[in-house]
């Protein structure tokens, strides 16, 4: 066990001082930030001239003219005969649809939209919508004094709602859609980053006749995953520098543009089943699919010769990743498919599909099973990994070939 | 016996690379592995260290099978050499200290020591990539040794070494041998068999062929021959059917001359007075063969004998 702290350690400390780790941890954030946060600044620009809003159920016109006053917003009075017979061809970004006497329902007031509204646009309708119910109602109040008129102050929250949406929640299945579509390409991702870079290291020991001393004094099943924790410890290090990094950013932009606080304000955390029990199986699919995976890398790296061309090797564990991803995307559509619930029992897939599955809530015995299943296969594999890269220091020099690997398993 | 090494056999598919291989290797003494390119060292080498598995026989370390905590007891520098490039020289020797089970502090004592030792205590905090090469040489010999190993298996532990740093290391050699530890000396260079070694063990196509004290395998093979040194003579053609004169070497005012003495018969007497009616003796003295020519005479004869 001490060994094996030593190996992670040693794995760790000597990765997370080279240049290249410090250089990529503080270039990938500019990179993303160029190919998402100027293309989003430039589409917020572009949208802001369409952001028409047709105000429904105001035929006196008062609170339409109540909310004008912001350039940025443009607000149309009218109803579905106006709309209809004027210009059938019309589009609006949004429809407030106010009540009758929305002064005294102040929290029927409806805002809907196929958009995502701006967190600034609907503070401006509820601040402009408030301020105009309260002088409503003041003004059927009498006396008028200071009482009344702390009696009349009305604050309206208008509910955003999206468009087309039969059963009311369809903002829960996307949340839900969204956050497993974002969990498998986090582990997609992840397992390919830092798989590779097992693979590398690998490799590189495999050659570096060290090795044949080091298993005087620890065996390769602790080398390996003492790797395989180390590179991933670097890359749990570095996602939450690039983490620190983004909310700084998001903050900056957020306070300049509000580009994205209006897109975190349309975003809620999916309800059943709680956010608290997807982040714990996200971490655990993560950790074991990450596991069983840079197994594979692993073997596939004492395979290699450096320099050498790897691709055929690699083959075997791109494939199923890559159709682990499509089999996640259709999970979250298709939560109870055949396709979806054996997916997520088989390890290779499993990660990534029961994450799909999972943020559609089922059953947490399914869930349980198939980390059961995952885990001990990882484990196994590492198993086999410490194996292939021992034998494979015999073959030094020598290019491995699959009957080399099979002889290594069954031996 | 300390290391005890009974018939082992081991195969890679149709090839054998040790056949029946069983030799001893005493508490305290150093034991030469010899053999050609191929031969099998590098296997019985993995086999002790157990990275590979005899398919027949056993290895017995202290009485013990070799077990994950006898191997630790062992030491190894391999031939073709490895360290982390990128960990500097104090971490490096740390990491694989402690590796072996010995404490942090411990380590670090034993680390300065052998630094010191080796005149390297001002590279403590270099990256080991930035080191020459018989520096990097001298890490890998510390990083075998740093852990007191009890049995030590040195794969050419001179090669690469300029002479001076070549005497060190033997220097060292030879004082872990004063300080009881065991050691196996693979080498091609005889010189230093000869320098260090209490005994041979020769393999050759995976068998052994020779083994044993390296006085009495050169008394075995010793053959009658004589390193005579003269002065200048006329005569041109020397003949006896006493004698063959295989080399001369001309120095300044004599000559030295290897001559056989081919009458087995003949006590070393006679031989002198025989050599006397020819030459004017300066010095006489028995040459026996070195290691070089005992390896190359017994792996020809293995050779042709398996050839015929």
């Amino acid at each position: 066990m001490n060994n094996l702290f030593l190996i992670i350690k040693r794995e760790y400390l000597s990765r997370i001082r080279r240049k290249s780790f410090i250089i990529m941890t503080f270039v990938t954030p500019l990179i993303f930030l160029a190919i998402t946060v100027i293309p989003t600044i430039m589409l917020t620009q572009e949208s802001m001239e369409e952001r028409e809003t047709l105000v429904l159920g105001d035929s006196a016109g008062y609170y339409t003219r109540a909310l004008q006053g912001n350039p940025d917003y443009v607000f149309t009075e009218g109803n579905d005969i106006y709309f209809n017979e004027t210009n059938p061809n019309k589009t609006f970004f949004a429809v407030i649809n106010l009540p009758e006497q929305p002064e005294n329902y102040p929290n029927n007031i409806l805002l809907i939209s196929e958009n995502v509204i701006p967190t600034d646009m609907k503070r401006h309708i509820d601040t402009r919508l408030s301020e105009a119910a309260s002088l409503k109602k003041l003004e059927k109040a009498s006396p008028q004094s200071a009482q009344a008129y702390k009696e009349c102050k009305v604050e309206v929250n208008s509910q955003s709602i999206k468009q087309y949406d039969p059963n009311g929640n369809s903002e829960q299945n996307e949340t839900n859609t969204f956050v497993a579509i974002a969990s498998a390409f986090l582990i997609y991702i992840f397992i390919f980053s830092y798989g590779t870079q097992v693979m590398r290291g690998v490799t590189e020991e495999k050659n570096n006749k060290i090795m044949e001393v080091m298993f005087l004094s620890s065996k390769p099943f602790q080398f390996i995953t003492g790797k395989i924790i180390g590179i991933a410890l670097v890359g749990l290090t570095q996602f939450l520098i690039w983490a620190g990094i983004a909310f700084f950013i998001f903050q900056f932009f957020s306070e300049s543009t509000g580009a994205y606080t209006e897109f975190f304000s349309n975003f809620e955390m999916p309800k059943d089943p709680s956010i608290f029990i997807i982040l714990l199986f996200f971490v655990l699919f993560f950790l074991a699919g990450y596991y069983l995976y840079a197994s594979f890398f692993a073997i596939i790296g004492a395979m290699s010769e450096p320099g050498t061309d790897s691709q055929q090797f690699l083959m075997p564990v791109t494939v199923p990743i890559i159709f682990a991803i499509y089999a996640g995307i259709y999970a979250t559509y298709q939560p109870e498919s055949q396709l979806a619930v054996w997916c997520s029992y088989i390890p290779l897939t499993s990660p990534i599909v029961m994450m799909a599955r999972l943020c559609h809530g089922i059953d947490l015995a399914e869930v349980l099973l198939s980390l059961g299943v995952l885990a001990a296969c990882a484990l196994f594999c590492a198993y086999l990994a410490g194996l292939v890269y021992k034998s494979a220091i015999l073959l030094h020099g020598k290019k491995l070939t699959y009957e080399d690997l099979w002889r290594f398993i069954k031996g | 016996m300390f290391l005890y090494i009974n018939n082992i056999t081991k195969s890679f598919g149709t090839k054998t690379a040790l056949k029946n291989v069983s030799f001893e290797i005493e508490k305290g003494s150093i034991v030469g592995l010899l053999g050609p390119n191929g031969a099998g060292k590098t296997t019985l080498i993995r086999s002790i260290t157990g990275i590979t598995q005899p398919d027949n026989g056993s290895i017995l370390l202290n009485g013990n099978t070799i077990d994950d905590q006898e191997r630790r007891k062992i030491g190894y520098l391999p031939e073709e050499r490895g360290l982390y490039p990128e960990m500097k020289v104090g971490e490096q020797l740390l990491y694989l200290a402690q590796l072996k089970g010995m404490s942090k502090s411990e380590a670090k004592k034993e680390c300065d020591f052998w630094l010191e030792k080796l005149q390297l205590t001002d590279r403590k905090s270099s990256r080991t990539n930035e080191l020459s090469k018989g520096m990097q040489q001298k890490i890998q010999f510390i990083s075998a040794v740093i852990h007191k190993p009890q049995f030590l298996i040195l794969d050419e532990p001179f090669s690469g070494f300029d002479p001076i740093n070549a005497e060190t290391i033997k220097n060292e050699v030879l004082r872990l041998k004063g300080m009881g530890t065991t050691i196996l000396l693979s080498t091609h260079d005889m010189g230093s068999v000869e320098e260090l070694c209490d005994k041979v063990v020769l393999i050759h196509q995976a068998q052994i062929i020779l083994d044993g004290p390296i006085d009495k395998i050169k008394e075995q093979y010793r053959n009658g021959s004589f390193i005579v040194r003269t002065t200048k003579t006329k005569e041109d053609k020397i003949q006896s059917p006493n004698f063959r004169i295989q080399s001369s070497t001309m120095k300044e005012d004599t000559i030295e001359w290897l001559i056989e003495k081919t009458n087995k018969e003949m006590d070393n007497n006679g031989f002198i007075t025989e050599l006397m009616q020819h030459f004017q003796i300066i010095s006489i003295e028995e040459h026996l063969p070195s290691m070089n020519e005992i390896f190359l005479l017994k792996v020809k004869n293995d050779n042709s004998n398996i050839h015929e």
